[in-house]
Formats: C-alpha cells, sequence, structure tokens
C-alpha cells in the first residue's frame, strides 16, 4: 500500500462518527445539549407575572432559534402542534428539532392546501387522509369553505377563501379547548400593525420570521409572532420584534424590544457550550480534553442589544456563572455566592484561563508553565514559546479575580532594559532573557539584545525594576559602520539571503570583523543539522564565503543530469525554474524546479553539493476521481520507453491494484520491440518496465509466415482456438502438393460422389494430412472435428479425401505488429491487410514450430 | 473515493432529506474534513466539534449548493471557516504538551504513527496538503486554489511531506 493510501486509511480509522449528532432525528439528550432544558411547567391558573415570564423564555428561545438557525436559511419557522404542548413551551433543540419542524410543516401545509383545493377539485381528494366535510360560510365578508380533514389522527377544520388558507382549527384534542382561535395569519397581521413601516415595501420592511402557538395549563393560548427585517443601512444585521397575541382576542398582552444581533459572529448553541465545558474542564494537569457537565442550567436574555447567554455550570461539586455575549464570546466567569466558604477555591483550569484571558493580548503562541496554589492564590507563570518570554498571573482562589504580582512582569522588565538602551524591539536581530538569582531578593532578568553590531545588556531587578547592570559589547570596531566605501550590514545581509535563498527567520546572528586585509560581515543562519555562515565583503558587498554552495551551483548540479535539449532550454531561458532552499529537514537541501514539456525536480545537498533526488513530475490530468485516465498512462507508457516520435501499438491497458499503489499495465509494440509498463494510477508515474527487441525474430517470422502456400501462412487462413477447432477444408484447400493425375478409379469415386467435372480435384492422402498436422498443429485427423470437412469424399481404397472447388486459399497481405515471447511460446500480433488484428500462439521446436490457437483480437484504442 | 458526480448526487439528496444519501456522504468526506479540522485546530476535541458542525452545515445548506464539479472543495470551504472559528476559540487555550491528537479508539499501531507523523512533522500548510490530496482526494491544482498557492509549489510541498512522514516512520 503505498504512502498516500495509507494516510487515507489512518484517518479514516480515526474519524470518530458523528453521524448519529447530526441526523435531524437524533434526539437532543444523547448530545448533552441542554437548551432550556431546565424549564419547568408553569403552574395551573397561572397568573399574567408567570405568563410574562414564560414570554420572556419565549422571547430568548425564538431570538437564539432566529439566529441559530433562520439565519442560515430563510423561510423555516416553526409550528408546535397543538396536542400535547401544554408543559414543554417549546422546542427541546433547536439545532435537531428545526430540520424535523420545517420538513412537518411542509407535510401539513401541504395538506391544508390539498384540503382546501378539494373544495373545488375534488379529483384531489386522494391526496389527503380523509375528508370528512366541507360546506360554505364567510370570512371577513368573503366567501369560503370550511373543509374538516383527519391528519394523522387529528380532526381539522381547515377555512379556505379566494385569498388562501384563513383559519386552521383543531376541534378534537385532549387538552386544547374546543374555542376558534384567530387564524395564524391574523395573529401576524396583528403584530404587523404594531410596527410602524410594516408596509413599506422596500428591504427594510418587516417579514414574519417565527410563528408559534402555545398554550399555558391554565388554558389560555397565545400566539408568539417573530417579526424580523434589516435596520436601515445594515444588511449583516437583523431586528426582531416579537409580540404575544392571545389566540382568542386577538389582544396583544406582550411586545418585546427588538435588538440587533451580528449575524456574522453568531457562534451555535453547540460550539458555545462545548466551549464552556471547555473552558471549565481543561485542567492542565489531569485532562487531555473535556467532559460533560452533569448539571448544567441554560437562560438567555438580551442586554444591550445583544444576545446573552446564561450558563450555572456545577464542576467538582463547585458552581460557575458564565455569561457569553453570542456575538462575542466569554464576557464573563462568576462563581456563586454559596460557594464562597473556606477552600471551596475556583478549579485549577479556570484559574488559568482567566489568567490567559487577562493577558491574550500579550500572547499569540503561548505554552503553560507552571501553576501553583498558595494562600488562596494561585501563581501562573506562562511562558512565550518563540520569544522564551514569561509572565506571571495572580489570581484569587476564590474570586477569581486578578490580583496585582509583587512587581513588574516580564515583558516590562523587557521594555525596561530595551528603553535603557534606547532600542526598539522590532530593530533587534535577537533577544535572549534570562532569569538570574531566581527567588532570591536580588532576583533579575538579563536581556541581551542583538542590534545592529553590538550585544546590549541590561540587567533588571524583578521586584523593582531597576537597571542593576548593563553593558554594550560590540563585536568589531563600530567607527567604520557605514564609512565611504563600507556597504551597511543591512545591504550585506540581503546578500547573504539571496546569495543562499534563505529566508529572514533563519538568520539568527551577525558578526562583524576585520580579516586579512577586508571587513567582512558573518552572518549565522541555524538549520536544524547544525550552524551555518555565509561572509560577504564589507566593502563590494559580495558573498565572500559559504556554508552553503548557493543557489547557482545547485543549478550546475542539476543541469549535468539533464538531457542535452533541456539543458540548452534552460540556457537559453526558454524554461520556467524556481528554487527553494529548504533547512528544516535532516540535510539542509535545495529543491530545483524546471519546467518545460516535462516538469523534473532535484534535491541538491546544499552544502555539499551531491545530487539527494531527481525525479520528473507528471502533471494530472485525470477524471475527477483522482485517478490517471487510460489515455494519460499510454501516452506515457510510450513516452517513458520508446519516446514521444515513434508509431506504437497498444495491446492493451490495464487498471491493476498493487501492494505498492493502483497502477496501470500498458502492453504495446514499437519499433519490432515489445514493451510492458507500470505507471501510477494516481500521478506516480513510470514505475517500472520490461521492454524486449524481437526486431530480428520478427522479420524472420514475417519471412515465413507472409510466404503464400506454406503452411505456416496456411495456418493464418482462419481463426481457431486448438486443433478442434481448425478448419481442414480451409486449412487443407490447396491440396497438400499430390497432383498427380486421378485415375480411373478416382474418377468414377468422384463422378458417384457428384464432383462437377469442372471443379478441381485435390486429393488428399489421410497420411499426408496427419504428417501436416503432427508436425504443425501436434494433431492428427482424430482430433479435429470432422464436421470441417465439407466438399470432400473419401474412398477408402486410397485411403485419401478428395476435395474439389474452383478457387485458392491464402493468407495475403501479412504484416507483422510485434512479437511476445514467453519461453519457447510466442504470440505473434499480425494483420492480414485489414484493420483486423490476430494473435498467433505457437511454439518454437527446433526449426519448426508448433501452432496453438491463430485468434482475432482487439487491440486497445 | 466516490466520483465527483456521486458526491454531487448524494448532496442533491441530502437538501431532500435523504438520510442514506447523508450517511454515504460522511462515509466519504468525515474523514477529510476531520482531518482538515484536526490540522488547523491541532486538537481532535476541536476537531470533532468541527466535523460535526459542518455535516450540521451540509444538511442545512445542501440545496445552496451549486454543482460544479467541486462537492470536495465546497465541503472543505465549510470544515476551514468552521476550524478557523474553532481555532479563534481555541486561542484562548494553551497548547497542551506531548499531547494524544487521536483517540485511543485508534488501535492499529501502524495507524497511530502515521497520523502522529502527520500531527508532528508537518508544518501547517503541508499538512493541510497532504490531508487534501490524500485524504480529500482534491487534484494538487485544487488545493492550490484553496490555499492560494502555486501548483508547483502544493506539488512540491507535497512530496516534501510525505518524504517527512516516511523519515518519521
Amino acid at each position: 500500500m503505498n504512502m498516500k493510501k495509507k494516510i487515507r486509511r489512518a484517518f479514516q480509522n480515526a474519524t470518530p462518527n458523528v453521524l448519529d449528532r447530526v441526523l435531524p432525528e437524533h434526539s437532543v439528550e444523547e448530545k448533552n445539549i441542554p437548551f432550556n432544558s431546565g424549564h419547568k411547567a408553569a403552574p395551573p391558573i397561572d397568573n399574567k407575572t408567570a405568563k410574562r415570564d414564560r414570554f420572556q423564555e419565549f422571547v430568548a428561545t425564538a431570538a437564539a432559534l432566529a439566529l441559530l438557525i433562520g439565519a442560515c436559511g430563510s423561510g423555516i419557522w416553526y409550528l408546535v402542534r397543538n396536542r400535547g404542548i401544554g408543559n414543554t413551551g417549546g422546542l427541546d433543540s433547536p439545532a435537531t428539532e428545526a430540520p424535523r419542524l420545517a420538513i412537518e410543516k411542509d407535510e401539513l401545509y401541504d395538506q391544508w392546501i390539498t384540503a382546501a383545493k378539494c373544495c373545488v377539485e375534488p379529483e384531489d381528494m386522494d391526496n389527503i387522509t380523509a375528508l370528512d366535510e366541507y360546506f360554505s360560510t364567510t370570512w371577513d365578508g368573503e366567501d369560503a369553505y370550511v373543509v374538516s380533514v383527519t391528519y394523522k389522527g387529528y380532526l381539522y377544520e381547515l377555512t379556505y377563501s379566494s385569498s388562501g388558507l384563513e383559519n386552521m382549527t383543531i376541534p378534537q384534542t385532549d387538552s386544547i379547548k374546543e374555542d376558534e382561535y384567530i387564524t395564524e395569519s391574523a395573529a401576524v397581521n396583528i403584530a404587523y400593525t404594531q410596527v410602524e413601516d410594516s408596509l413599506s415595501g422596500t428591504n427594510f420592511a418587516w417579514f414574519t420570521n417565527g410563528r408559534l402557538l402555545d398554550q399555558y395549563m391554565d388554558g389560555s393560548v397565545c400566539y408568539y409572532i417573530t417579526l424580523q427585517r434589516h435596520p436601515l443601512n445594515d444588511f449583516s444585521n437583523y431586528e426582531y420584534k416579537t409580540f404575544c397575541i392571545d389566540a382568542y382576542t386577538g389582544q396583544v398582552l406582550d411586545v418585546e424590544s427588538f435588538y440587533t444581533v451580528d449575524h456574522e459572529n453568531i457562534e451555535s448553541d453547540v460550539t458555545l457550550m462545548n466551549d464552556l465545558w471547555r473552558l471549565v474542564l481543561t485542567d492542565y494537569n489531569s485532562l487531555t480534553g473535556y467532559q460533560r457537565l452533569n448539571n448544567t442550567d441554560t437562560s438567555c436574555y438580551v442586554r444591550n442589544g445583544s444576545l446573552i447567554y446564561c450558563f450555572q455550570l456545577s464542576y467538582g461539586g463547585y458552581s460557575y456563572l458564565f455569561s457569553v455575549d453570542a456575538t462575542g464570546g466569554i464576557i464573563s466567569i462568576e462563581i456563586a455566592d454559596t460557594n464562597r466558604s473556606l477552600k471551596n477555591h475556583i478549579a485549577l483550569g479556570v484559574a488559568q484561563q482567566i489568567a490567559y484571558l487577562s493577558h491574550e493580548d500579550q500572547i499569540d503562541d503561548g505554552m503553560y508553565s507552571t501553576t501553583t496554589l498558595q494562600n488562596d492564590i494561585y501563581t501562573i507563570n506562562y511562558r512565550l514559546s518563540k520569544t522564551e518570554v514569561a509572565f506571571t498571573c495572580y489570581v484569587d482562589a476564590f474570586t477569581g479575580s486578578i490580583l496585582d504580582g509583587p512587581g513588574p512582569s516580564l515583558l516590562d522588565l523587557r521594555d525596561i532594559a530595551l528603553a535603557y538602551h534606547s532600542i526598539e524591539l522590532e530593530n533587534c536581530l535577537s533577544l535572549v532573557m534570562e532569569y538570574e538569582d531566581e527567588g532570591t531578593e536580588n532576583e533579575r532578568v538579563r536581556v541581551c539584545a542583538i542590534f545592529g553590531t553590538g550585544v546590549y545588556v541590561a540587567a533588571v531587578r524583578t521586584s523593582d525594576g531597576e537597571i542593576v547592570d548593563h553593558y554594550v559589547l560590540m563585536t568589531s570596531e563600530p567607527e567604520y559602520v557605514g564609512k565611504d566605501g563600507i556597504v551597511t550590514w543591512q545591504d550585506a545581509r540581503n546578500a547573504a539571503l539571496e546569495e543562499n535563498g534563505i529566508c529572514l527567520e533563519d538568520l539568527w546572528g551577525l558578526d562583524i570583523g576585520f580579516d586579512s586585509d577586508r571587513y567582512e560581515y558573518d552572518f549565522l543562519f541555524v538549520c536544524s543539522d547544525g550552524e551555518y555562515t555565509c561572509t560577504v565583503d564589507a566593502a563590494s558587498g559580495q558573498t565572500a564565503g559559504n556554508s552553503f554552495i548557493g543557489e547557482e551551483a545547485a543549478w550546475a548540479v542539476m543541469l549535468e543530469q539533464m538531457p542535452p535539449q533541456v539543458k540548452d532550454a534552460y540556457l537559453a531561458g526558454a524554461l520556467e525554474c524556481h528554487s527553494n532552499l529548504y533547512t528544516d529537514t535532516a540535510a539542509p537541501y535545495y529543491e530545483l524546479w524546471l519546467t518545460g514539456e516535462e516538469t523534473y525536480v532535484a534535491m541538491v545537498h546544499a552544502k555539499t553539493g551531491e545530487l539527494i533526488d531527481l525525479f520528473t513530475i507528471v502533471d494530472e490530468v485525470d477524471p475527477p476521481d483522482g485517478k490517471l485516465s487510460e489515455d494519460i498512462a499510454i501516452q506515457q507508457a510510450i513516452e517513458a520507453l520508446a519516446g514521444d516520435d515513434v508509431t506504437a501499438t497498444v495491446i492493451r491497458c490495464v487498471f491493476t491494484e498493487g501492494d505498492e499503489g493502483d497502477y496501470y499495465l500498458v502492453d504495446y509494440f514499437a519499433g519490432g520491440c515489445y514493451y510492458r509498463v507500470a505507471i501510477g494510477a494516481y500521478g506516480a508515474g513510470h514505475l517500472w518496465h520490461e521492454g524486449y527487441d524481437y526486431e530480428d525474430t520478427l522479420n524472420g517470422l514475417s519471412e515465413k509466415f507472409s510466404a503464400l502456400g506454406s503452411w505456416e501462412n496456411m495456418a493464418l487462413t482462419h481463426t481457431y482456438d486448438g486443433p478442434s477447432q481448425i478448419d481442414i477444408s480451409i486449412l487443407f484447400y490447396n491440396g497438400v502438393g499430390d497432383f498427380s493425375a486421378l485415375t480411373a478409379e478416382e474418377l468414377a469415386f468422384l463422378k458417384d460422389a457428384g464432383r462437377p467435372e469442372e471443379f478441381d480435384v485435390f486429393r488428399l492422402p489421410v497420411r499426408k494430412i496427419n504428417e501436416i498436422l503432427q508436425t504443425y498443429f501436434g494433431c492428427t485427423l482424430e482430433d479435429v472435428d470432422a464436421d470441417t470437412f465439407r466438399d470432400v469424399a473419401y474412398l477408402e481404397s486410397t485411403d485419401c479425401y478428395y476435395l474439389w472447388h474452383t478457387g485458392a486459399e491464402r493468407a495475403e497481405d501479412f504484416q507483422a505488429i510485434g512479437l511476445i515471447q514467453d519461453g519457447d511460446l510466442y504470440q505473434m500480433y499480425y494483420h492480414l491487410g485489414t484493420a483486423a488484428t490476430y494473435v498467433l500462439t505457437f511454439e518454437s521446436i527446433g526449426d519448426g514450430i508448433l501452432i496453438y490457437s491463430n485468434l482475432s483480437v482487439d487491440l486497445y484504442e | 473515493m466516490p466520483t465527483v458526480h456521486q458526491m454531487e448526487r448524494w448532496l442533491a439528496a441530502v437538501s431532500q432529506g435523504d438520510r442514506d444519501a447523508m450517511a454515504k456522504l460522511y462515509d466519504a468526506a468525515s474523514p477529510a474534513v476531520y482531518g482538515y479540522a484536526l490540522s488547523i485546530t491541532q486538537n481532535s476535541a476541536d476537531a470533532e466539534d468541527v466535523l460535526q458542525e459542518c455535516f450540521v452545515t451540509i444538511l442545512r445548506t445542501a440545496s445552496q449548493y451549486k454543482p460544479q464539479g467541486k462537492p470536495m472543495a465546497w465541503i472543505i470551504t465549510i470544515a476551514k471557516n468552521l476550524s478557523f472559528k474553532a481555532q479563534k476559540r481555541s486561542a484562548r487555550y494553551l497548547p497542551l504538551e506531548n499531547q494524544d491528537y487521536f483517540s485511543s479508539a485508534i488501535i492499529d499501531p501502524d495507524d497511530k504513527l502515521l497520523l502522529q507523523g502527520c500531527m508532528t512533522a508537518l508544518s501547517d500548510q503541508e499538512r493541510q496538503i497532504v490531508i487534501l490530496h490524500a485524504v480529500a482526494g482534491c487534484k494538487h491544482r485544487e488545493i492550490a486554489e484553496m490555499l492560494n498557492l502555486n501548483p508547483s509549489t502544493v506539488l512540491s510541498k507535497y512530496h516534501r511531506a510525505i518524504q517527512k512522514i516516511r523519515d518519521n516512520l
């Protein structure tokens, strides 16, 4: 199995199966996403306050639904079927319920429409579950029909006017009164009347975003209608208004002020929850992942126009209250008052996260170091992985608040040191910071900044930021820098980078010195296998010495291996070329690309100049599944061996699955040679081949088989797969060479046998037939099919067959194509003057041949 | 690997609520989504979240896919966006040292070694290229478009990455 397949298989095995969590029917409990799961049933005979609370819950839920799902696809809305809604008050899992409800809504709606159509188109009655009755009525002064239909066991009464569906009631339910509600569309219209510009007809008009019919335990039923629109000049945001409308009276009971949420930054409930869980539970000392919480409670509300999720999480016996801005991530973490007892510390992981969040602006690639708990304070030390700069954060173990440390942070100390030398951080070539006398009152940080031609050192006391030591090391006489005739170190650096093809990140050090009679810049760059230098003449700006051979030398190494025409094309500038220097490998090397008709890639050791690898890359011209087409494979196979200017006859191209990768096996003839070439099916190019030159053998065979009248030639006159299929009449059509005059007995016999006198007669002695069959086919007359002896008569006294006809048989225009040899066994491919191709299989025995079959064959087209 | 035509047919069926098609699409694309997410997030929990979110998104938006011969690129684009969001969120969390990128469910030690090699020996970009080509089946040219690279750079990096993985084994 090749590496590509191994990688694919490994990732297939490693991929967790979350399909069950994706498909809509999956229940929310299995995902442990407790969205609104903590809601309790309203008490019986609820009061207005309770209803108001319920309304706020709905508003938050509806808003969340609108944000989380509605934003992803317009037109999804929710209509909970009336039956059984008294206790739940909402959707348990919007993410998984929405698609199901949308489908259900469509089904219901289709049924309603169908039912309504039945009033005027009775032929559609078959489309509904049952149609009980219908009668005429009026609706808002218009003629209308009321249709009663049974759907999924529920009886619906639908009122349909020329304007469409006007009303729907469910007269037979267990929990809902049989009173008629106002229609949903009426409720929507009532909601529209509450907004000032509902009929503006522009893009900024309100439109219905959600509809929900809900019932309380006291029996009251309300519509919750959510309207949505873009605010003026802001298409990325939406405004929402949700109205609570009494389903019996149409009275607007409550309305939530509209708010704006930036959809672009909305995070899904799933990721938010996972975020929070991970936040709480990522204890770097003990956990490598995160776990679900046992107890959670979730609520949503709107604050300052933003949607806020509020989570109370329990972990390790402690409760944490998280407030999360849906547009901006975590905004606060509180620890419940009830937990503020002695030693009820916040979790280690929480403290670390609080510390991290407090320094987030300073850290882009941080690496956690240590955390200690002492005197109810977490001391958290972080160290930055790139600069090795560390900082310390103190977190109150009870409240989670950030405490001031005993002194300036390490970053502050660094800045103090640089400021002392008037050096900007971004101008430093390198910066090293080290603690000294750690843990003592004299603890200090020694900051060593390489800047220009000097090393600027300052030791800063950690307790108060006092400079306690400082000096500058100049690596050479500084006075010559910038003198006339001396290039600047920046120019020298650029020359070194360009010469070696290295990038700035690889450059670690600079030294400048006086060597013999000239100043030189020495640049140090570091690769995985060691350090290398480049010396630049400070006077000329030219490189004076390199650890690496340089790109030009690498190209020369590559070109030595190139075909002359490629080399010429390169020198003529006719080829596209580029190079990379890789220094992060076991040995640094130049990778050189040369692209013309083919792409050559060479890897040249950057230090020794050794040619590590040289290969060609075949561009993929392949069908969508990533596999090369057969045509491309054949083209590659021919070009790989025979060249691109020969006429080749392709015998076959077979896709083969191999242990080392799939490949095409291409067999073809070209110039008297037979080639078998394996071409990687997925762009691996020419894998292996076999090639045989049969030109001489083929010439000899051609002479023999093209001799008209020879038995070899006669063997080509018809097709057969083994002796039993040899057609004797054709094979011996021209006789066996016995042309002596017929005797009187033979003439009399033939006359009796019905031979027309004008026909020629060929005498075929059985002995001679068997002799020929034995010689060329390894069989006798007993082995062949007697039915193939047509227009022939046998005379026992002479033991001869007599064949009569007026023509001749022979294989004309023989043209050999190619030969495949397997020991003494040969397969000769040939034409007979037509497009048809045949293959003769025979064995070489001494000077003769033993023929096994002669078959037509379809070549690859 | 399924053909482009197959995947587009499945996407069309998914938009009609076909669960079987969703399962087939998941089988075909989930390793690539997970691998790609892992290459960006460097965290198996985040990658699993991205995997789930990605297919929820596909489920909701399959009807928006316009057949143009690049279904995997479309899916990977979704995965990429979700992965970067996850990465941004996870930037608040510090990377773990010596972390185990894959669950213990991977019992084949060869697989584990190979995957660890992918995660540790390769640069982020090399890893993405390997996953996009070897796992997602994307062409080098497609990868070049996705990552805004020169196609020959993609080829080069892919070959280098494979060599690094071999060296790491």
